[in-house]
């Protein structure tokens, strides 16, 4: 089982002036239980992308295959148990928190599935504790966190729902620096004990290459790239156009690499793998 | 430090004496007090709740202080001349839905300039000039509640300074921007600085953000952790611990390297500390050619 897009397309109707084509036949393919980042210019259409996963928005042609579920174009019926078992984290996370307290939000999703009481407590308690959420902070009304509280309650409100696939996206915007590389630890925690498939849209390569087993690049509605990521940052002209740049990791290892002979690189060079690397290279 | 003597002998733009902001019982800011000379890019760092947004808002009279004076280009904040003086501080929030009232991107840059009761052909040169600036062109008729996150936050840019303001405050204004357009941003705002004596104030999280400002100010619980130059401060562990900042990636290798036993000294930037290694590997080759013969 797995993720595919069969000939995706999808255009915005309503509001926009220029009727553009948000997804241009899309043809895709992901692993489930996999770390999956999708980066992109702004308006690539990374966004839209992650919204047909959960069927928030409907795609005009071609379908979707995501786990043992067919998700049509619109307007056929979407399939029973979709929203419970693929999670969405919006950009703008106070957009899904809506009850009075940071609880009751965390408690909504299992009992909307049909929990029972004391499941649905259990889930939510859990999720909460897995975010560093407190008593006094599920007790708060959304209005009252900081947006690094609201983006982790909105993160504990989906995992409460127990989904099999969880998608973010910009998950880290507007937290602190090591909050976000503990978030990113967190979702890598999910991914490899949880055996949950982690999808992540973001603008910020560095804090996702540590744990991207899967990178897909979009320009204009399209998949420009889908690979693992050392191959990618090989591939200067693809990041460019998406309006990335090269992280200092990887470009402080090729710089090093022929100079030194360096190995070729299978995952993430961290510095202390660089620096061990450096080390032993030296006269 | 240089900088500061530099700086401080021009005029202050801006002069925080002795502030304090309550929220309920929660002191946000303790007794600050910071001048910021016409012209200087500082840079405001510090973790989530420390007081940062709460400063900024200050300086820009969206709230107002429990004590002490604010004083904006030699005038008092809260007198008869708060509007005007509002007028000349441009803000960018952290989430750009805050801050469009247009129907277009188009309208929307106008909106701000019609209300300076400016003529519609400056209006137009404006809208033209800022929205190539930001690369905006192509976008100017759309509705900005269907652009992507970070298209949202370049059209709120160019709204703000179209305006031309002589202080910009921008509050985490490029946490949904990619590297290349954030470092574009970088490049204007340099150009702008320069070219204009722009004040510029930026509230990020962002190292590469914080070393293009010329000075750092760290809070911390509402109240004056560090101030002085970017590249001194953002070297210091317990600053980068205190504000929730992770080393970039080139200090954490110079780090690394030490304690693998190879000193090159430290450095927040990628290309120095390939230069220190290339001279470190060129005196190495050399003295391995020389134990050779």
């Amino acid at each position: 089982m797995g993720i595919t897009f069969e000939q995706v397309s999808y255009r915005y109707k309503e509001q926009a002036l220029v009727k553009q084509l948000a997804l241009d036949h899309i043809e895709l393919s992901m692993k489930t239980n996999q770390f999956i980042t999708i980066v992109g210019a702004p308006g690539s259409g990374k966004s839209t992308l992650l919204q047909h996963l959960n069927g928030l928005l409907r795609a005009d042609h071609g379908s979707i295959h995501l786990l043992d579920m067919v998700v049509p174009s619109s307007p056929a019926k979407l399939p029973r148990g979709l929203n419970q078992r693929v999670g969405l984290v919006f950009q703008y996370p106070e957009q899904q928190l809506f009850q009075q307290t940071i609880w009751e939000d965390l408690l909504y999703g299992p009992l909307n599935f049909e929990a029972s009481r004391a499941e649905a407590e259990l889930a939510a308690s859990s999720a909460a504790q897995f975010m560093g959420l407190d008593e006094i902070i599920l007790a708060k009304s959304p209005h009252e966190l900081s947006s690094g509280q609201i983006r982790k309650a909105a993160i504990a409100a989906v995992l409460a729902a127990k989904p099999e696939i969880i998608v973010l996206d910009e998950p880290t915007a507007s937290l602190e620096a090591s909050s976000r590389v503990e978030l990113m630890e967190l979702l890598h925690r999910q991914c490899r004990d949880q055996l949950r498939t982690i999808i992540v849209v973001t603008h910020s390569l560095e804090e996702v290459l540590p744990y991207t087993d899967q990178i897909i690049v979009m320009h204009e509605g399209k998949i420009v790239f889908s690979g693992e990521p050392p191959v990618l940052m090989r591939c200067t002209d693809t990041l460019e156009a998406a309006g990335l740049q090269v992280p200092a990791a990887y470009q402080l290892y090729f710089a090093l690499q022929e100079p030194l002979g360096l190995v070729e690189l299978e995952h993430y060079p961290s510095a202390t793998v660089l620096a061990a690397a450096i080390k032993a290279a030296l006269p | 430090m240089s900088f500061l003597h530099n700086s401080y002998d021009k005029p202050p733009a801006i002069q925080l004496s002795n502030i304090s902001y309550h929220r309920g019982n929660q002191s946000v800011l303790k007794q600050l007090s910071i001048k910021i000379p016409a012209g200087q890019w500082v840079a405001v760092a510090g973790r989530n709740g420390s007081g940062k947004s709460t400063l900024a808002r200050l300086i820009n009279g969206l709230l107002q202080a429990n004590d002490g004076d604010i004083v904006i280009h030699g005038r008092a904040l809260q007198s008869e001349h708060f509007h005007d003086i509002r007028s000349k501080i441009g803000y960018i929030f952290a989430s750009p839905d805050n801050q469009f009232i247009g129907l277009t991107v188009r309208d929307d840059i106008a909106f701000g300039l019609e209300n300076l009761c400016l003529p519609r052909e400056l209006i137009e040169q404006r809208i033209e000039a800022y929205a190539e600036l930001l690369n905006l062109t192509s976008l100017l008729d759309r509705h900005p509640a269907t652009l992507s996150g970070g298209q949202k936050q370049r059209a709120a840019l160019a709204a703000v300074l179209a305006m031309q303001p002589s202080i910009l405050i921008l509050d985490e204004a490029t946490s949904m921007l990619d590297s290349s357009f954030r470092d574009h941003l970088l490049t204007c705002l340099t150009k702008l600085h320069a070219e204009q004596q722009l004040t510029i104030i930026t509230i990020s999280h962002d190292i590469k953000e914080l070393t293009a400002a010329e000075r750092l100010i760290m809070l911390h619980d509402g109240a004056l952790l560090a101030d002085g130059e970017p590249e001194v401060l953002l070297k210091q562990q317990m600053l980068l611990e205190a504000c929730r900042l992770e080393a970039p990636y080139a200090l954490q290798l110079c780090r690394e390297l030490k304690l693998q036993g190879i000193d090159i000294g430290e450095s927040l930037c990628e290309q120095e500390v390939l230069k220190r290694l290339w001279a470190l590997l060129s005196s190495k080759s050399l003295i391995a050619t020389r134990s050779k013969r």
